[in-house]
């Protein structure tokens, strides 16, 4: 359950005094994120060889080119189920719509909520809770989606609008991975279209009938989390699980045995450690001064939507500032890897289209 | 309606006659609760917190016995959040437990986690913190969190520096300080900052900053709740500075009677 005992005492020495000297054991430099992958699940595969071949034979093939896929064809494949890989760590979001009655407050108003579930075998450095809820807060508060757009017959009918996200495997940043995985798969996902009949009642289309329609998306937030690692000043954007481990408050146990070796092995003679209880490396851990982490939210247009600090060791404000300049430029990138995936899947689904029709 | 509503007026006027740069009313109580071991009283304008502080003592919360199991080596501080019934403009039932306050809860635990000095306060022991809101008209963390710092000297529990917050917020492109619930909601919540600093370093131990605004806002934003934050700072260190002041003068006093 402890996370703080994963790691060994010369290691966690060993990463502090490496992140001093401004070097991550993964060997990123301090300001360098982990690449961003997102996949998306239940859709077509298509191996590049007929990619390129289908691509040669035939220009309309750009993905730009919308819409080339007969609707009856692409709902064999689902759509709104994204995976996003940040390192080690990865969710999976799924978008789903129900028809519900709106509540009387906003009868002409659908509803849009995430969930997010963190196995409970698989505890993240900072608590589940707070996870789960700067997840909500960055996707669901920051107004997302349009849901005036939900409605489909005022008082009666409206779509509610779900994002279930779930982690697979925790390395660290999980707030940045889960909000990845919940635009892509809310950025891919499609709506049934409905439409008022010569009666004046609505129908709701199914797929094959009237091609589904995107959600309407008012911006595209992403969240990146920074590290301030015990004893050092400076911070590191996007830690691993083993970095956020370092932000925390160290158990007191002393191995001075230990401390003694990891002098020997940084070269530094033996009898200062041994005689004075204050050598570097045993300050470093013996100071009892936290980290923290410093999660921010940003989105395409250079909005600030969240900065959440919740405690930890002071900050001074203009680094603050500057967290939130590197995020636009992180989020931008990892925007970019969204819409490309985007961009594949719809190629490979109109080749895969092809492909089948002969 | 209020969306259309004017909240600075052209004299630079708010509302409720304050300047975009002025705080509300502050009055402050140290130690309104005697069985306490610490507590205090704080009105920020119609803001009305009672915080009460009990500890150093021995574990008894099972939270508290939890995370004395994960760290061994440390204090624990608890915070329990609880609004009265009647603090909000509808009276609520059921009004603890829910996702707002257990927030509020975590965000005051983790804030003096780092501000009280953990390494002076014997081990395996735990301070808990009792907040109460008995009107919340904006600025309730801000409050809770000030009241929260006096309540602990009073306690006299060691502190590393004076923990004190302040909020900010963006309406209609013009930052004012320290908004009340009516323009912390206008026009379906205007984008807000939360900060809380240790004035003496300036450095931010807790911040929120919620709802889209522009990056180049960002700053002005954060620097306009520090500023109230160290002006909360001066007056918080008067209030503990004459009560010192009292408690030393009336105990000579009956020395030398």
């Amino acid at each position: 359950m402890n996370k703080t005992s994963a790691t060994a005492y010369t290691n966690r020495l060993f990463m502090l005094e490496s992140c001093k000297r401004k070097v991550r054991i993964d060997g990123r430099s301090v300001y360098e994120p982990r690449a961003l992958k997102i996949s998306f699940v239940g859709s077509p595969v298509v191996d590049q060889v007929a990619l390129d071949a289908a691509a040669r034979d035939d220009t309309s093939l750009d993905p730009l080119n919308d819409l080339s896929v007969p609707a009856a064809v692409d709902c064999q494949w689902q759509r709104g189920h994204a995976e996003a890989r940040v390192g080690q760590t990865v969710v999976i979001a799924r978008v789903s719509a129900t028809i519900i009655t709106p509540t009387i407050d906003r009868p002409a108003e659908g509803t849009f909520a995430v969930n997010c579930d963190i196995p409970a075998d698989m505890p993240p450095t900072i608590p589940a809770s707070q996870v789960q809820r700067l997840v909500d807060r960055a996707i669901s508060e920051t107004r997302v989606i349009d849901t005036t757009q939900l409605c489909i017959e005022v008082g009666t009918k409206v779509l509610a609008i779900r994002v279930d996200i779930r982690v697979l495997n925790d390395d660290g940043s999980l707030v940045d991975a889960a909000t990845c995985a919940a635009i892509a798969a809310l950025l891919h996902f499609r709506r049934p279209a409905f439409s008022v009949n010569d009666a004046g009642s609505v129908v709701i289309h199914p797929p094959t009938e009237r091609a589904p329609l995107p959600l309407s998306i008012h911006h595209t937030p992403l969240a990146l989390s920074f590290a301030f690692l015990r004893g050092s000043s400076d911070m590191i954007l996007d830690p691993s699980s083993k970095e956020e481990e370092l932000t925390l408050q160290p158990p007191l146990v002393k191995p001075t045995n230990l401390i003694n070796m990891f002098s020997m092995m940084a070269h530094k003679p033996l009898t200062p450690a041994a005689e004075n209880p204050k050598s570097d490396a045993e300050s470093v851990a013996d100071n009892d001064s936290e980290g923290a982490i410093l999660t921010v939210v940003v989105n395409r247009q250079n909005e600030v939507c969240l900065v959440v600090k919740p405690g930890g060791a002071p900050v001074a404000p203009a680094t603050v500032l500057h967290a939130s300049r590197l995020a636009l430029t992180v989020v931008a990138d990892r925007l970019e890897v969204i819409r490309n995936a985007i961009l594949a899947d719809r190629l490979a689904r109109k080749v895969q289209a092809r492909l089948d029709c002969q | 309606m209020f969306a259309s509503r004017e909240f600075v007026s052209p004299e630079g006027l708010r509302l409720d006659g304050r300047r975009v740069n002025e705080l509300r009313r502050l009055r402050v109580r140290s130690g309104p609760l005697t069985d306490a071991d610490g507590s205090s009283y704080l009105e920020l304008g119609n803001t009305r917190v009672l915080v009460a502080v009990y500890g150093p003592r021995e574990v008894s919360s099972a939270k508290a016995a939890r995370q004395t199991t994960q760290s061994s080596d440390r204090a624990t501080v608890c915070c329990q959040f609880s609004m009265a019934t009647f603090s909000g403009g509808e009276r609520r039932r059921k009004i603890k437990g829910d996702r707002r306050t257990m927030s509020h809860a975590s965000a005051l635990e983790k804030a003096f986690s780092s501000t009280i000095a953990i390494d002076k306060i014997p081990p395996r022991s735990q301070i808990d913190i009792f907040v109460e809101v008995l009107q919340s008209d904006g600025g309730m963390l801000v409050a809770c969190i000030n009241a929260t710092t006096l309540a602990l000297i009073d306690a006299g529990i060691e502190i590393r520096d004076y923990l004190c917050a302040s909020s900010s917020a963006l309406l209609n492109d013009i930052t004012v300080i320290d908004p009340n619930q009516n323009e912390e909601q206008s026009f379906g919540g205007s984008p807000t900052a939360t900060v809380a600093v240790l004035p003496v370093t300036g450095g931010v131990v807790y911040l929120d900053v919620d709802t889209r605004l522009h990056i180049d806002r960002l700053e002005e934003l954060v620097n306009q709740a520090t500023t109230g934050a160290l002006t909360i700072h001066t007056l918080l260190e008067k209030v503990v500075r004459d009560r010192t002041q009292s408690t030393v003068s009336t105990t000579s006093a009956q020395q030398n009677a």
